[in-house]
C-alpha cells in the first residue's frame, strides 16, 4: 500500500515563487546563504515542514499557515524550496 | 519556579555553550547560557558587549565561536533557531489543538480584496479620498479651522489679547512680540491651535483607525515593488504615510526600517517630497481655485519623490532591502483605542513641536525688529526672480524655513491680497512643498541621522526645491498649460 | 495594565518608544514598561534592540511575554529564549476570543507544566483575564 502511494505520487520540488495562487505546499529547505534573511524567516515561523497555502503572488507573495498570513517579496519567495501538495485546488473555494 | 523548560541543542553546540559559559563573568543580566548562544549566533551587540566586559577571555571565546561555525554548513543562527522552533512545535503539539477549519469570513474576503493588484488600488484610492481628502481636508482643514480661526481667534481671543497687551505694554515694538501681525500669541498660538492642531488631529485620528484596522501591512504589500525602485521596501510605507501627518514624527518612526541606507533615503524623501498635514491643508486651500493646478502640483511632487528616490537608491550603495511582514487580520478598530492613540499623538505634538514653533515666532519677531528679514528678503530677490515670483514671496519662504505651514500661510495671505497669479501660486506651493523641513523635523533629523547627514539632506533639498521650481515655471510658461 | 497607556496595536510598526507607567498590586507599586514588539532575542530591527537593551540593563521583576494566542506556535520560540535567559517570564496569550473563533483550543495547565512558567489567557481589549494576570504577577514576585 505504502509503496503504491509513493510510486503514484510524483515529487515536485520547486521554488515557492513558481507556485500558483491557491496552491498548497510544504516547506522543504531554504536556498539562501544570507544570515539575516534566514533568521527573519525563522522568526516569522517559516521552518522546514511548515504546510503553507499561497494566497497572493502579485505584487508580493502572501502565504497562509497556522491561521496567520505573511507577506514577502519575490527574492525571498524564490529562495524557499517547497514540495507541492495540491496545485491550486483551493482556488475559487470561496463562498 | 523549578522545573523550567530547557532547550537542548545539537551536542556540538551544547559543548560550545558550556565552554563559553565557563569563560564568561557574572556581569550579564541574561543567563550565561543565553549569552553564549547569542555569541554563537554572532549577534553584533552582544559580541561587542562581551568584548568590552570579558576582555581577557574574549579571544578564546571567539575562537570557540569560529570553531563551532566551521562544524556546520548552515549559519549557527539558523541551526539554533530551527531547534527552538522544533521544540516549540513539540510543546504546542499536545496543548494546542485546532478543532475545525478556518471559515472564510467577510473580513478575510475584504482582506483578499485589499491585496489584489486592482481592487487593492481602488480601495487605496477610496481610503485616500474619504480619509484624507474628505475628512482631513474638508472637515479638519476646512470646517474646524474656519470655525476656530474666524469665530474664536479673530472674533474673541485676538482682539482681547491685543487690547490687554496694548494696556500692559506701552511700547509698540514690545507689544509686537506678543500681539499684532506676527505676535507669538496672535500669530504663533493662532496657527498652532486654530490651523495646525485641527488638521494634525484629524489626520492622526484617520491614521490611528487605519493602523488599528490592520490596513498598513496590506498597503506595504501593494507598494513594495515600487518602493524597491527607490531603495526602500514596502515596510517604509508606514513612516511615509505618517509623514503626511507630521514629518517630525515620521522621521522618528524610520527607526523601524532595517538598514542605515533605508533610513537615510526615507529621511531624505520625508524632508523633500512629503508635505505634512499642516502644510497640505493650506496648500490644498490655495490650489483649490484651480483643479488643473492641483493636479499639476500633485503629479510634479510625486515625480520629484520618485526621481530623487530613484537617484538616491543608485547613488547610495548598499544591500537591497528584502521585504517580509506579518499580515494581521483586518479588524474593526476599537474606538477607545483609536481615541487614546490619537490623543497620545496630539499630546506629543503639542509638547514636542509647538514650543519649537513658538520659539520660531520669537526669532521672526527679532528678525523683523532688527530689519534682518528685510535684508534677507532683498538678498533673496534674484532667487525669486529666477523662479518667476515677486520678491514679497521671499518672506513666505523665510518663514517656511522656520515652519513649513507658516510659509504656506504666508503665501495664502499673498494670494488673498491678489499679489500672486495662479501660475505663481502653483510654482510657490511646489517649491514650498519640496523646500526644507520645518525646524522641528530638522532637529529630529540631526538627532536620528547625525548632523552631517542632516545638513547634507537639507542643503540638497534647498537646491533641488528652487531648481525644480524654476523648471516648473519655465515648463508652464512655454507650454501655456496654466 | 496601568490604565494610563496600553499599546494594543494590530501592527507594531509605529511603536518605537518605550512607554512607562505605574501600577499598584497589593502593597507593591510596579513600574510598567511597555516596549516595542520583538520576534527574537537576536535582534533585527532597532525597535527590537530597544527592547533587548532594556532586558539587559534593567533587572525586571517580571517579564510579560504578550502574544497573539493564534500565533502561539510561531511565537513560542521567543518565550523559550526568555526562559533560557533566566528571565522571570509569564506567558500571556492575548486575543483568546479570536483564537477560539478560529477553532483553536489551548490547554493552559499542560502548557504551564511543559514550560515551567505561568501562562495566562486574556482578551485585553475587553479587560478579560487581567485580574488573573495581576494575581499571577503578585504571586510570582512574592515567590522570587
Amino acid at each position: 500500500m505504502t509503496m503504491l502511494k509513493s510510486e503514484n505520487r510524483e515529487e515536485v520540488v520547486l521554488p515557492l515563487s513558481q507556485l500558483k495562487k491557491g496552491s498548497l505546499a510544504e516547506v522543504l529547505r531554504f536556498d539562501m546563504t544570507d544570515r539575516s534573511t534566514l533568521r527573519k524567516l525563522l522568526s516569522l515561523g517559516i521552518v522546514p515542514g511548515t504546510k503553507i497555502r499561497v494566497v497572493h503572488t502579485f505584487p508580493s507573495y502572501v502565504i497562509e499557515f497556522d491561521s496567520s498570513q505573511i507577506v514577502f517579496d519575490k527574492t525571498i519567495a524564490s529562495s524557499i524550496r517547497v514540495r507541492l501538495l495540491d496545485n491550486a485546488s483551493l482556488e475559487g473555494a470561496s463562498t | 519556579m523549578s522545573g523550567q523548560h530547557r532547550l537542548v541543542y545539537d551536542e556540538r553546540i551544547e559543548d560550545a555553550v558550556n565552554r563559553i559559559s565557563a569563560l564568561l563573568s557574572d556581569s550579564y543580566f541574561l543567563s550565561k547560557r543565553a549569552v553564549s548562544l547569542l555569541l554563537l549566533q554572532e549577534d553584533e551587540d552582544i559580541t561587542q558587549l562581551v568584548e568590552a566586559t570579558d576582555r581577557s577571555s574574549y579571544e578564546e571565546i571567539s575562537s570557540i565561536v569560529e570553531e563551532t561555525k566551521q562544524a556546520f554548513d548552515r549559519p549557527l543562527s539558523y541551526v539554533i533557531g530551527l531547534t527552538m522552533h522544533e521544540d516549540a512545535l513539540n510543546i504546542t503539539e499536545r496543548s494546542v489543538t485546532r478543532n475545525r477549519k478556518m471559515r472564510r469570513s467577510f473580513a478575510s474576503v475584504l482582506s483578499d480584496l485589499t491585496m489584489h493588484p486592482i481592487s487593492g488600488i481602488i480601495i487605496l484610492l477610496l481610503v485616500l479620498y474619504f480619509g484624507l481628502y474628505k475628512f482631513v481636508g474638508e472637515f479638519g482643514a476646512g470646517t474646524i479651522v474656519d470655525f476656530l480661526e474666524e469665530n474664536i481667534f479673530e472674533g474673541y481671543i485676538n482682539p482681547f489679547l491685543t487690547r490687554v497687551f496694548e494696556v500692559l505694554i506701552p511700547w509698540r515694538w514690545l507689544q509686537e512680540l506678543f500681539v499684532h501681525e506676527y505676535g507669538v500669541l496672535t500669530l504663533g498660538m493662532r496657527y498652532a491651535i486654530a490651523i495646525i492642531l485641527p488638521i494634525v488631529g484629524t489626520f492622526f485620528l484617520v491614521f490611528s483607525i487605519i493602523e488599528d484596522s490592520g490596513y498598513l501591512p496590506r498597503l506595504a504589500m501593494l507598494v513594495d515593488r515600487i518602493f524597491k525602485k527607490i531603495g526602500l521596501n514596502g515596510r517604509a510605507v508606514i513612516p511615509m504615510t505618517l509623514g503626511f501627518g507630521c514629518g517630525t514624527m515620521a522621521t522618528i518612526v524610520t527607526r523601524t526600517l532595517e538598514s542605515k541606507r533605508e533610513k537615510v533615503i526615507s529621511t531624505l524623501l520625508l524632508a523633500l517630497a512629503i508635505p505634512c498635514s499642516a502644510q497640505l491643508g493650506v496648500i490644498l486651500a490655495m490650489l483649490s481655485v484651480s483643479f488643473r493646478a492641483l493636479v499639476i502640483w500633485m503629479v510634479f511632487v510625486a515625480l520629484s519623490f520618485l526621481l530623487v528616490g530613484f537617484l538616491a537608491a543608485r547613488l547610495y550603495p548598499g544591500k537591497k532591502p528584502s521585504f517580509y511582514m506579518e499580515v494581521p487580520p483586518l479588524r474593526i478598530p476599537k474606538i477607545s483605542n483609536v481615541l487614546s492613540k490619537t490623543l497620545a499623538r496630539m499630546k506629543w505634538y503639542l509638547v514636542e513641536v509647538i514650543p519649537i514653533f513658538l520659539g520660531a515666532s520669537v526669532i521672526i519677531w527679532i528678525g523683523n525688529l532688527t530689519g534682518a528679514f528685510n535684508l534677507l528678503v532683498r538678498a533673496l530677490h534674484p532667487v525669486m526672480s529666477f523662479v518667476g515670483l515677486p520678491s514679497e514671496s521671499a518672506q513666505a519662504f523665510i518663514f517656511g524655513f522656520f515652519r513649513r505651514d507658516y510659509g504656506a500661510a504666508g503665501l495664502y495671505d499673498l494670494q488673498r491680497a491678489g499679489i500672486l497669479d495662479i501660475r505663481q501660486i502653483l510654482v510657490a506651493s511646489t517649491i514650498l512643498t519640496l523646500f526644507v523641513p520645518c525646524v522641528a523635523q530638522f532637529a529630529v533629523m540631526i538627532k536620528e541621522r547625525g548632523l552631517k547627514t542632516a545638513l547634507w539632506i537639507a542643503s540638497f533639498v534647498f537646491v533641488f526645491a528652487f531648481a525644480a521650481g524654476a523648471v516648473l515655471n519655465v515648463v508652464l510658461q512655454v507650454t501655456g498649460i496654466l | 495594565m496601568t490604565g494610563s497607556y496600553v499599546s494594543v496595536s494590530n501592527y507594531p510598526g509605529t511603536t518605537v518608544e518605550v512607554y512607562r507607567g505605574k501600577t499598584r498590586l497589593d502593597e507593591n507599586v510596579f513600574e510598567v514598561i511597555d516596549t516595542p514588539g520583538m520576534y527574537s532575542l537576536s535582534c533585527i530591527t532597532d525597535e527590537e534592540r530597544v527592547t533587548r537593551n532594556l532586558l539587559l540593563k534593567e533587572r525586571p521583576s517580571v517579564v510579560l511575554h504578550v502574544m497573539d494566542a493564534k500565533s502561539i506556535k510561531r511565537m513560542l520560540p521567543l518565550t523559550l529564549q526568555l526562559i533560557e535567559a533566566s528571565l522571570p517570564v509569564i506567558l500571556v496569550l492575548n486575543m483568546m476570543d479570536e483564537a477560539e473563533r478560529e477553532g483553536l483550543s489551548i490547554e493552559v495547565s499542560d502548557l504551564e507544566k511543559r514550560l515551567g512558567v505561568p501562562v495566562v489567557t486574556t482578551i485585553a481589549a475587553l479587560g478579560k483575564g487581567i485580574d488573573e494576570l495581576k494575581g499571577k504577577v503578585s504571586e510570582y514576585v512574592r515567590a522570587a
